[in-house]
């Protein structure tokens, strides 16, 4: 790779990792606590 | 009402993160395909198009919504703003650290170093700094609504560097460039300009979505936190009627 490519391919590519990384982990502890918390405290969910 | 197998997902963060993946998609395609190498810095200028608008995502959009939500804290004791704050805080130290990364990987091809102690690059990593540190007081052991004023008030506080970060290229010489683009004159390629748009407009979804998901979870955790009180209450008061 030449050009700058050097640094653009692992520029985006920790952006996107990390993005990825970040959502999976909201995603998965939303989950858990939704399972924790009764319903009627589930308010702002919808 | 939400089923607790959806999580903090809902129809409308649903349709936001199809919509925000679909912008992704388009924009990647310009950024690393469809938009033409610069005369000068070649395809290192593909950085140009993620770290700006990580910047403006950082900077203005997650750390204002931080200082206005504390501000309204203060003011009205909001919780919703409170949680609001700490999320959009939360996300706007990691689009901090996107700036940061990126901006180091551009420097190294146009200046030939990834650091350097410029005024911009300074103040910026100080505002990451600071609003780390904000998120160091939102973990701390002490009653929620006094950690909740304190990190409202140092969440104002840090905002105001922000103001640092916007002018030190005009307050001090620096190695940094001014404004990226002058809307009275704009001189870029459309498809670099149309490129730059997409990133904004794509981290700009990315951050709303993440922004919704992060306050769900702030609030099913002070929620569990008051039930688990309210259930050492209701504990305490059947020990004390036997």
């Amino acid at each position: 790779m030449s050009n700058g490519w050097q640094y653009v391919v692992p520029g985006y590519g920790f952006v996107f990792a990390v993005l990825g990384a970040y959502s999976f982990w909201l995603i998965r502890r939303g989950k858990q606590l939704a399972k924790q918390v009764p319903e009627e405290r589930r308010r702002f969910l919808d | 009402m939400n089923d607790a197998t959806l999580g903090t997902a809902s129809k409308v963060t649903t349709r936001l993160g199809f919509l925000t993946l679909a912008v992704g998609v388009v924009f990647l395609a310009y950024a690393l395909f469809i938009s033409p190498p610069e005369i000068s810095q070649a395809d290192s200028v593909r950085l140009f198009y993620i770290h700006v608008p990580a910047a403006i995502v950082s900077l203005y959009l997650a750390f204002g919504v931080t200082a206005v939500g504390s501000a309204i804290y203060l003011w009205k004791g909001s919780q919703f703003w409170d949680l609001v704050a700490w999320a959009s805080a939360e996300i706007g130290v990691l689009f901090c650290a996107f700036t940061l990364v990126t901006g180091m990987l551009w420097g190294r091809p146009t200046w030939g170093v990834y650091w350097t102690w410029d005024a911009r690059l300074t103040s910026t990593a100080i505002t990451f700094i600071l609003f780390l540190g904000y998120l160091a007081v939102r973990r701390l052991d002490m009653p929620a609504d006094v950690r909740s004023r304190r990190a409202a008030v140092l969440g104002i506080i840090s905002f105001l560097n922000v103001i640092i970060v916007r002018y030190s290229v005009a307050w001090w010489r620096s190695l940094h460039q001014g404004a990226t683009l002058n809307p009275a004159d704009i001189q870029i390629d459309d498809s670099m300009l149309f490129s730059f748009f997409l990133g904004a407009v794509f981290e700009s979804l990315v951050f709303a979505w993440l922004l919704i998901h992060r306050f769900r979870i702030g609030w099913l955790e002070t929620q569990l936190e008051s039930a688990g009180i309210d259930a050492a209450i209701e504990e305490r008061r059947a020990e004390g009627a036997q």
